[in-house]
């Protein structure tokens, strides 16, 4: 019988950390998939491991123990060369702190990953354009991040992290700096992407906001409690 | 649900290196080299392989006392002798450079052949052949200022 195949697929993935001689397991073992498409949310206290194991799932940090595979890719197995050219490829990051360059502009921001992979300036420019417009924000291109709202800066941060159109988003406490109201138009943009078919995991230790996705994870102390 | 293998299949083949994007710094490294060592090499290798032909080479220049023409049927004899590799007289036709390699025959070996044809000759000098091509090759520089 064959195998079924996911875009994502978490195989007995541990992650320990060893600190004068003591060895914490941040991640214990956790076994789960993502198909194509899907918004999860990782849900879990502060301490419980969606950090690390977000950063497992983008290729940033290497698991002590087990597999991650995406799209049949064996991650952990690829040189850095090819796990730099998978993130490049496969993955959008958004981060709580948004981590936008201050003394380029908001357009500047969204064309840097582009820059990165060598398109053609002409085309850079086109999908900035078009996706800065997807996340309503044409009118401030030309703006520099502390010109503009906290939310304005989170909706840049979603622009970059899509201009390439990678496959998989991947979005570490998107909300965790904005107010009620404002976290509420990001993740309405979130599932507008998702709509679209854009494969989002998302961590998070708001339930509220996993109300909005099909799907939770729930981590606690390095496993997952609920999928 | 079903999982689409072809869906991401140019991003996947891009992250294997299936599929090239531009030429690669390495690649591009091993070209400039390559052209570099081969520019190189075309000026090298033909002297290094006329130096290790050449380097066992000695010029003897001789001169006759009596007879003013060196005799052509000499000529012929004395590039039969082992080890001569050339024979050849001036414009003038008074003196013969002999070039032979000194580890197959001695310069013995050609003033018998002259002593056996009762010819009366003296050796001017002895040189080695590349170092001889050298210092002619600068006079004639020298006569072209």
């Amino acid at each position: 019988m064959e195998k079924d195949v996911h875009l994502i697929e978490i195989v007995d993935v541990g992650k320990d950390y060893t600190s004068g001689g003591t060895t914490v397991s941040a991640v214990k073992e956790m076994n789960f998939y993502i198909d194509d498409g899907e918004f999860v949310s990782i849900m879990g206290q502060s301490g419980a491991g969606k950090s690390t194991l977000l950063a497992i799932l983008g290729g940033l940090n290497h698991p002590t123990r087990g597999k991650v595979l995406v799209d049949t890719l064996d991650l952990y197995s690829l040189s850095s060369e090819q796990r730099a050219d998978f993130r490049s490829e496969y993955i959008g990051f958004i981060f709580q702190s948004f981590q936008l360059v201050p003394y380029l502009t908001v357009k500047e921001n969204v064309k840097l990953p582009m820059a990165i992979t060598g398109i053609k300036t002409s085309k850079q420019e086109k999908a900035a354009d078009s996706v800065l417009e997807r996340v309503g924000l044409a009118d401030k291109a030309g703006r520099l991040p502390d010109q503009i709202s906290g939310g304005e800066q989170e909706r840049v941060a979603i622009a970059r992290a899509i201009v390439n159109e990678p496959p998989i988003l991947l979005a570490d406490e998107p909300t965790g700096n904005l107010d009620t109201d404002t976290a509420g138009q990001v993740v309405s943009l979130l599932e507008e992407l998702n709509k679209d078919g854009q494969t989002i995991i998302m961590v998070t230790h708001n339930p509220e906001l996993c109300q909005h996705t099909s799907r939770t994870i729930q981590v606690q102390d390095g496993i997952c409690l609920v999928n | 649900m079903v999982y689409d293998l072809e869906k991401y299949r140019d991003k996947r083949e891009k992250v294997l290196g299936v599929r090239k994007r531009g030429v690669s710094f390495g690649t591009l490294a091993a070209v400039v080299s390559g052209i570099i060592l081969l520019g190189l090499s075309s000026f090298v290798i033909p002297k290094s392989l006329a130096y290790f032909s050449t380097r066992n080479l000695d010029d003897a220049i001789f001169k006759l006392q009596e007879v003013e023409e060196w005799p052509h049927s000499l000529i012929i004899e004395l590039k039969m002798i082992t080890g001569v590799k050339n024979a050849v007289t001036d414009s003038n036709n008074t003196r013969l450079v002999v070039t032979f390699d000194r580890t197959e025959t001695k310069v013995n070996s050609i003033t018998s052949l002259f002593n056996d044809q009762g010819l009366k000759t003296i050796m001017l000098n002895r040189v080695n052949h590349n170092q001889r091509k050298e210092t002619m090759k600068e006079e004639a520089e020298f006569e072209a200022l």
